[in-house]
């Protein structure tokens, strides 16, 4: 484990007391990956760092290493080198519907994710099925589910748990336009006051309401704080 | 009892989660459900009990034919079982390692405990009613055939640690598994009693902790009217070894996982 701070901070925490612990911090994030045409350097000394509130947007090419940062912020592949910091409850990427087991029905799968985080089920399924609008389709397994309600499922599902952090990568563009603009509502409006990690091509997104940008190429990562000049250096990559 | 430290108390939620999502997903809710892990080493063992009962009669080298296979087949069974359901553990169970607590280590834990609790119930759900027919001897000693799935269990475990550890390193390991699978049968001890065989075989199979594992089961299950051949302490300490090298190996294969 390269993390010295717990994993899982209590979700409530009065806001404004933003302690120097309260943070989610890369520190010197490298990732080589053993390749049949030999090493392949995919990060190289990334940094970043934000604390309560905060909203970074990770913007680069296709290729520039943004997915490769997203499952190591997440804790699913280890760094080859440096450290994540987590001393904030930070969700996994959101609307990822990667760990839905096909065969199981949806509350069981809603259930499983409420062992996992230690919810309690009641309210969770409230919660879940209030906003993914799936009814009595719960009860079907998820095999059955089309991919816009799976895509709901899993959106619903990282938004019934209050992380102080979410890991956004690349989904606001998921079922219909309806589904869509209460997405947008639940993430920047509801949940205005927590952290995000958002990486997106969508500049219109991007601009309106991070604060902070790592602009990624060839695996080499800067942070902005003048968001119009990242933006505009992402438009020249 | 409650269980007081934190780190400890968040790997059993997540074991726990992970045993019924296991068996959600293998199972289901409808029909049996649960009832299949029991049914389908049940069914083997009936089948191979049909089968020796025409080819050896009553009883083969004067043990009884119909405990002699319910006693190799369901401990054959956990083997097999074990070491097939975890091998591909590290490439199935990738999706869920997005939740950060959910480590694979923890996913092998859960599969390893649902097949040795499984299998050992399929036992019981044979015994029970043969038993109670009359067909087949009352167990002599609860402590020594527990003891020895216990052992046989952890051993298991340990053994399919390794295998899985391997298989994700090397594809041509992978491949190599079900052969040497296979050919090792013979010291599994599962076909025969040690004491019918000559004694330079004998020798050579008292090597084996499988061969040990399951003679004390029969031990545990025929008492000392039948000679058997077994050292408990043996066994854990193979068990020990191999978890040992099965867990540093697991936890580097670990580290090197990656998702699409």
């Amino acid at each position: 484990m390269t993390e010295t701070l717990p994993d899982i901070m209590p979700a409530h925490v009065p806001e404004g007391r933003s302690s120097p612990r309260r943070r989610i911090a890369a520190q010197g994030i490298s990732k080589v990956y053993q390749t049949p045409t030999g090493p392949k350097q995919v990060l190289s000394g990334i940094d970043f760092s934000i604390g309560p509130g905060q909203k970074l947007a990770v913007l680069g090419r296709n290729g520039a290493g943004k997915s490769t940062l997203v499952k190591i912020i997440g804790g699913v592949e280890r760094p080859t080198g440096g450290r994540i910091v987590r001393g904030m409850s930070m969700s996994w990427p959101l609307a990822f519907g990667g760990g839905f087991e096909a065969a199981m029905t949806g509350y069981d799968n809603i259930r499983f994710i409420a062992r996992v985080y230690d919810q309690p089920f009641k309210d969770m399924i409230e919660r879940v099925d209030d906003f993914a609008e799936l009814g009595q389709n719960l009860l079907l397994p998820v095999k059955y589910y089309s991919s816009g309600m799976r895509a709901r499922l899993a959106f619903a599902l990282t938004l019934a748990i209050d992380f102080d952090c979410y890991l956004i990568d690349e989904v606001i563009a998921v079922g219909d336009q309806r589904f869509h603009q209460r997405c947008h509502d639940a993430l920047f409006r509801d949940r205005a006051g927590a952290a995000m990690i958002l990486v997106s091509h969508d500049i219109g997104i991007i601009r309106e309401y991070c604060d902070t940008a790592l602009v990624l190429k060839g695996g080499y990562g800067r942070t902005f704080t003048d968001l119009e000049l990242a933006i505009s250096i992402y438009a020249t990559l | 009892m409650p269980i007081r430290f934190p780190r400890l108390r968040k790997k059993a939620r997540v074991i726990n989660a992970l045993l019924i999502r296991e068996l959600m997903a293998r199972f289901g809710h409808h029909n049996i459900g649960f009832m299949w892990q029991i049914i389908e080493p049940l069914m083997l063992t009936l089948g191979v009990m049909i089968s020796w009962s025409f080819i050896y009669g009553d009883r083969n080298h004067g043990v009884r034919v119909i405990p002699l296979v319910l006693t190799g087949y369901t401990f054959l069974t956990l083997w097999r079982h074990m070491i097939a359901r975890l091998t591909h553990t590290f490439r199935h169970g990738s999706g869920l390692l997005f939740h950060r607590d959910v480590r694979p280590a923890d996913i092998l834990v859960a599969r390893g405990l649902l097949e040795s609790i499984g299998t050992l119930i399929s036992f019981f759900v044979a015994y029970i009613p043969l038993s109670l027919l009359d067909v087949i001897e009352p167990v002599d000693d609860y402590l020594v055939l527990l003891g020895a799935w216990t052992l046989m269990a952890f051993f298991s475990f340990g053994v399919a640690l390794v295998i899985t550890a391997l298989a994700h390193f090397s594809d041509a390991f992978e491949r190599i598994v079900q052969p040497i699978m296979y050919l090792i049968l013979p010291l599994t001890g599962v076909f025969y009693m040690v004491y019918w065989l000559p004694p330079a075989a004998q020798s050579i199979v008292n090597w084996s902790p499988l061969v040990n594992a399951s003679e004390m089961f029969r031990a545990g299950y025929f008492g000392s009217g039948l000679p058997t051949t077994w050292n408990a302490a043996y066994v854990l300490l193979c068990a020990i070894a191999v978890n040992a090298v099965g867990w540093v190996l697991a936890l580097k294969a670990q580290q090197h996982i990656e998702l699409e």
